[in-house]
């Protein structure tokens, strides 16, 4: 029995330890390897894994591009605000990203402000496909869901950067 | 879409409190995924505003960090108005910030709106 304990504590705390962000950059380009998605934990707001993959599936789908990385940040990653350092509760978004050249640039075509290669807010609206994706996933997780666009380079300067001052945690499953 | 920039020395729990005065907007929006009006977010820049009223959405940003509008910077905080499922053409968008703008304007308050 005590053997059982342990290995369920084990199990317990390889769930619950920090999502390790694991990027490596070769030939200028994002990779992520599997390794990323084992050492991933579930992010809060999804009731599972599959849910949150599903949803990654869904944005990368409404990309329309064959670039397209999809991550998730934020306070549902870490379980706290990174500036207010409260925990994840009513009224946190879900903060989901795509990073992607090929779609940063249809962005900036279609003129979005772009700032530090990522795309404002507003410019998402210009997406019709993923901002259904942002709507049907606010109405059936029950909480808001939101994604930004980034550029290779954008991902490096805005999202790596906020995550060495503020600590946010990201994962990229 | 319209965006409606903010030059005042409230904060922006102050601004939103005003903003809910002088539109009668209720303390709660009724979606329940929208249910809290101050909301955080990354992807808005952190703390932030969402009302949702007579479908009509308005977000009060603060205008800084990555949701920060380039050439803009001298104003603090913006309102992006837009609605949901065409409840509202773009004329009808610039009528409400033109109304907003008419309404929130005081001496401690200047605004300015804009097309995106």
């Amino acid at each position: 029995m005590g053997t059982f304990d342990n290995m369920n504590s084990a199990i317990a705390d390889f769930f619950n330890t920090p999502a390790v962000p694991i990027i490596l950059k070769w030939g200028g380009r994002v990779v992520v390897p599997k390794l990323a998605r084992l050492l991933g934990k579930l992010p809060r707001g999804f009731k599972s894994m599959k849910q949150f993959m599903d949803a990654c599936r869904r944005f990368r789908g409404a990309s329309g591009v064959d670039d397209a990385v999809i991550g998730i940040r934020g306070s549902a990653v870490s379980g706290r605000s990174a500036t207010t350092g409260q925990s994840f509760g009513p009224g946190k978004d879900l903060d989901f990203f795509v990073i992607s050249d090929k779609l940063h640039a249809q962005g900036v075509a279609k003129g979005a402000f772009s700032k530090q290669d990522a795309l404002n807010v507003g410019a998402t609206m210009d997406f019709p496909a993923l901002h259904q994706v942002e709507l049907d996933l606010t109405a059936e997780l029950g909480r808001k869901a939101t994604i930004r666009i980034v550029s290779q380079e954008g991902f490096e300067n805005v999202i790596a950067d906020e995550t060495a001052k503020t600590f946010s945690e990201y994962i990229i499953p | 879409m319209v965006v409606l920039f903010i030059k005042s020395n409230m904060d922006i729990d102050g601004l939103a409190n005003k903003l809910k005065a002088v539109l009668n907007i209720p303390p709660e929006n009724a979606e329940g995924s929208l249910h809290e009006q101050c909301r955080f977010g990354l992807n808005r820049g952190g703390q932030y505003y969402h009302f949702r009223v007579l479908a009509v959405d308005m977000e009060l940003l603060k205008n800084e960090g990555e949701v920060g509008v380039p050439g803009h910077e001298a104003w603090p905080f913006y309102i992006w108005i837009y609605a949901e499922n065409d409840t509202l053409d773009a004329d009808g968008t610039q009528h409400l910030a033109r109304h907003l703008a008419r309404v929130l304007s005081s001496p401690d308050l200047q605004t300015l709106a804009a097309k995106v």
